[in-house]
């Protein structure tokens, strides 16, 4: 049966945002027989690639469960404040983005194999709902919260640590060219 | 199921860039030891080796296990890769007494040039005597301690990867620091007596200790992070605080105590201090060299290289047989010209849809990218094994090849001219995107070969006219790879000059490079002719510092000067923005001031093509160097004509040309990595063979979210090395240090511009060539 239960959480548990090692727990509440942990990273969020996780655990036991289906679908919360859109790194191209509907999370998708993952392009900023569908044996349930998606960050921000290997560079070697003058004269004098 | 547990154990990350850092450590130590072995071995026992490694491997365990990724929903995960971090890896790296090994390991020039002055730099050295003062590491490691696990400072570094790095580099760095005083690495001094150990680390433990009893005994969750992060398998926050205390507690005070009760030992017992100071071995056996394990690193073929000589492809085991093999050279170019062929046949005769199609996917995707990447790694290995080889042979079985190529051909003007149309028949055709078209440039491209060396001398095809070689020649001046002699003293006294001139059984170079005086890897095709024809086995593939070539002044054997040169100077300026232009082509801006300008003008794309290449290629990098030579000339002071100057500076853009080719094309390689698959998936349908399945067209890539930040590095390094280059070409016509800052500036002005530029390139969207995306 694909009934659709869509839990807002506020209902039968309290969602909070607080910070896991790196990321950001968005949701973390009960769904049916779900305990049911949302992260996210980077901890603010902006618009371009985001790491969406999911640990599954039974509400009973808080045993990680690592047989169910999970997917993620994206919509744009409707009459939300201006929005910005994001740059895409090339690998992304001119090519419309991938889908926001369906998609799926995998439990080898980054370093902790409990978490089901995936990578997502969201397009702009605003608020964004996002709904994660858990499929395990017969049992269906449904996830929705919010996630609120700031401006993308300047380019040039964005990978200063690369942008500032020349000017490393740079000084680097007027020092290295200092220290050798430095050196010469004093041989010299010696 | 999956059970959970070989889940949490198969929590494994690979930081790219610490785990490259840590490998290359591990390297450079290995390569200094083995060194040390052979001058000071009892230094240098292998335990040193295996401590050394412990201690990277104590990182890599912090920072890429299982501990770092549940160290977020776990406090006593978080705290045991703080221990590894601060009482492990620091330790265990110190006792391997890195700095020697570390000096000799890297190259001896790199040392000495780059590393050396800064070691005797004072200002330097007073920072290091002043970190390395007791006092101040001790207070350094403890205040690190207590900062990172106050409760505000934890949770910066949970909330942010950054923040959380700086605090594992801040464990890491202070420990070192700490642990420097009591381990005390060779070749440095004590600056307290050895007793001062004691209360050293003893107070370092009492403050361990009232850090980890207060965790234990506290009756709240300090961590916000741990109160809220879900609890696998029922954990309780406030347990998993007073196990994390335990640990912090236990095992971090035996770390300390242990130490400090062996020294107290040592003191109290005076054959056991004798022991310690004998374990330093003395210089007499010190330079035997077959003590220790150097007879062993020695019959593993690990002994140094005398006299410090580079490394020699050919001298490798298995590899270096088989790089120099004329059978698996010419097997190779049957590979290649079988897999051309294929092209061809796809090309003419299978579906027009580049990403369907051989003709489509392979030249313009994966052999551009391979190519590039072996340019950068090694060297000019495609001209190596080019498939156009065999049907040059052919050619000239066939044909008189007894023409000589005409004077005023002697030269690389044709060549850029040729390159340039290339860039032009490639952007106004779109050749990417017409496997028809691409097999006719291929088949032309066969019968050009054909008949240039069927009817001409010598190489005249590979040297004149194919401007994938030329790519290929002006790219590879920036490789770590040349065929050059081994020893200059054995061509002294060689008269019979086989290289160039050949024996009846074995042809000499046919680009006319005379190995003695041969510089670069310039118009070399890595043929090999002259390393089988040599009579003293005196040609190697060896090792060099990659762009040397670009401002080394001196003559070379069939080219000349550089500055002499400037249809050569022309040629690389062709390469260098037709990099610019070529990836340029694929970005939206461009393709729209494309449409737009055949919209408003009613012109032909391709003239809309050609007025954008002369612009991009010629008109503006023309006047750019132009003005860059006039005015290293004016500021500078020199007599040098304009020309010359403008010849041998524009040798020096070759790496940035180079690094925008490498990330332009290495960008489709990993964007585009799989698709012949599905091609040739098709083509096994279309020959009716039900062997390879149905094309699934939306297969996977190699492209990952940190393409990007390869592209960007690609482009620093590009940078970086044309700086220098510029910096060393201006310091040959200008030695007083004004002087050459104000003949090199205008050049560095153009390499920052175009930096600027390909950055602004890459950032853009771009048109996913080659897929079906």
């Amino acid at each position: 049966m694909t009934r659709i239960i869509v839990s807002f959480g506020l209902v039968f548990f309290l969602a909070r945002s607080v910070l896991a090692d790196g990321g950001t727990i968005r949701f973390q509440g009960d769904a049916g027989s779900f305990h049911v942990t949302v992260f996210t990273l980077p901890p603010i969020l902006t618009a371009g690639a985001v790491d969406l996780t999911v640990l599954l655990q039974d509400r009973s036991r808080l045993n990680p469960l690592l047989d169910a289906s999970v997917t993620f679908d994206l919509t744009a919360e409707p009459g939300a404040t201006r929005q910005r859109a994001a740059w895409l790194p090339p690998a992304c191209a001119m090519n419309p983005p991938a889908s926001l509907t369906g998609i799926p999370a995998t439990l080898n998708h980054g370093e902790n194999r409990l978490l089901y993952g995936a990578y997502v392009q969201i397009p702009h900023s605003g608020s964004w709902n996002l709904k994660i569908d858990i499929r395990r044996d017969a049992e269906h349930e449904s996830i929705v919260t919010l996630l609120p998606v700031n401006p993308p960050a300047p380019r040039l921000l964005a990978y200063w640590r690369l942008f500032i290997l020349p000017p490393l560079f740079i000084v680097g070697f007027v020092l290295n060219r200092s220290a050798r003058t430095r050196r010469g004269r004093s041989t010299e004098d010696g | 199921m999956e059970d959970p547990a070989n889940a949490v154990i198969s929590s494994w990350a690979m930081p790219i860039g610490p785990v490259l850092a840590i490998v290359f450590l591990l390297i450079v130590y290995l390569r200094g030891w083995i060194g040390l072995q052979f001058r000071v071995p009892l230094r240098f026992p292998l335990w040193r080796l295996l401590a050394f490694a412990g201690g990277l491997g104590a990182i890599f365990l912090a920072i890429a296990s299982p501990l770092d990724a549940f160290g977020g929903l776990l406090l006593q995960v978080h705290m045991i890769q703080h221990l590894l971090l601060m009482m492990v890896a620091p330790p265990l790296i110190l006792a391997g007494a890195p700095y020697l090994p570390l000096l000799s390991g890297l190259p001896r020039r790199f040392t000495r040039e780059v590393i050396g002055p800064f070691l005797i730099w004072t200002p330097l050295k007073r920072i290091g005597h002043f970190l390395l003062n007791p006092i101040v590491s001790w207070i350094a490691f403890t205040s690190s301690n207590v900062l990172w696990h106050l409760p505000f400072f934890y949770e910066l570094a949970l909330g942010s990867p950054a923040w959380h790095q700086f605090e594992h580099f801040c464990f890491l760095f202070t420990g070192i620091l700490f642990w420097w005083h009591l381990i005390q690495p060779w070749p440095s001094r004590p600056l307290w007596p050895r007793w001062a150990m004691i209360p050293y680390l003893i107070l370092a433990d009492l403050q361990n200790t009232g850090l980890a009893a207060f965790l234990t005994f506290c009756d709240r969750v300090l961590y916000p992070t741990y109160q809220f992060a879900p609890r696998l398998w029922n954990s309780n926050p406030l347990d998993d605080q007073v196990i994390a205390g335990t640990i912090m507690w236990v095992p971090g005070s035996i770390v300390f105590l242990v130490p400090a009760a062996i020294i107290a030992l040592q003191f109290l017992s005076p054959r056991l201090r004798a022991q310690t100071s004998a374990t330093i071995g003395s210089p007499r056996t010190a330079v035997n060299p077959d003590f220790g394990l150097a007879p062993l690193l020695r019959r593993l073929g690990l002994a140094p290289r005398p006299g410090n000589q580079p490394l020699d492809l050919f001298r490798v085991p298995v590899l270096g047989g088989v790089l120099r093999s004329n059978p698996f050279r010419r097997g190779m170019q049957v590979v290649m010209l079988m897999l051309a062929i294929a092209i061809l046949l796809d090309g003419f005769l299978g579906p027009q849809l580049s990403p369907m199609n051989l003709a489509g996917v392979l030249p313009w995707t994966h052999w551009r990218g391979l190519t590039v990447v072996a340019l950068l790694f090694a060297g000019n290995l495609f001209c190596m094994i080019c498939p156009f080889t065999l049907v040059r042979d052919f050619g000239r079985r066939w044909l008189p090849a007894n023409w000589t190529w005409p004077a005023f051909l002697r030269n690389k003007w044709m060549a850029a001219a040729l390159v340039g149309l290339y860039l032009w028949a490639y952007e106004a055709f779109s050749l990417w995107n017409s496997p028809w078209l691409t097999a006719w440039i291929i088949l032309l491209y066969f019968l050009s070969a054909f008949l240039v060396d069927g009817f001409f001398r010598g190489a005249s095809f590979c040297k004149y006219v194919c401007p994938i070689g030329q790519f290929h020649f002006v790219q590879s001046l920036i490789s770590p790879l040349e065929v050059k002699v081994r020893t200059p003293d054995a061509c002294r006294t060689c008269r019979t000059y086989d290289c160039i001139r050949g024996k009846p059984e074995q042809r000499g170079c046919e680009l006319k490079l005379f190995q003695p005086k041969k510089k670069g890897n310039m118009d070399c095709t890595f043929c090999m002719d002259c390393v089988h024809a040599c009579p003293h086995d005196n040609v190697g593939l060896i090792a060099v510092l990659p762009g040397k070539q670009l401002w080394n002044g001196e003559q070379r054997s069939s080219i000349g000067f550089f500055k002499n040169r400037f249809d050569l100077a022309v040629l690389v300026l062709v390469l260098v923005f037709g990099a610019l232009a070529n990836a340029a082509g694929m970005i939206a801006p461009v393709t729209a001031v494309f449409d737009r300008a055949q919209l408003y003008f009613g012109l032909d794309r391709p003239v809309v093509v050609a007025l954008f290449l002369v612009a991009v290629v010629l008109v503006l990098p023309g006047l750019a160097v132009w003005t860059g030579g006039f005015a290293s000339r004016r500021l500078g002071k020199l007599t040098a004509a304009t020309k010359s100057l403008v010849s041998d500076f524009t040798m020096t853009l070759a790496p940035l040309g180079f690094a925008m080719w490498l990330a332009h094309l290495v960008f489709h390689l990993f964007t585009a990595s799989h698709t012949p698959i599905p091609v040739l998936q098709r083509i096994a349908v279309d020959l009716h063979l039900a062997l390879l399945g149905k094309p699934n067209w939306a297969i996977a890539s190699w492209a990952f979210p940190q393409l990007l930040d390869f592209e960007i590095l690609f482009l620093d390094l590009g940078l970086m090395l044309s700086l220098y280059a510029g910096w060393k070409v201006a310091e040959r016509y200008n030695n007083s240090g004004k002087r050459c800052l104000l003949t090199f500036a205008p050049w560095a002005l153009i390499c920052v511009l175009f930096f600027v530029a390909a950055i602004w390139i890459i950032f853009q969207p771009m048109d996913m060539r080659g897929t079906m995306m």
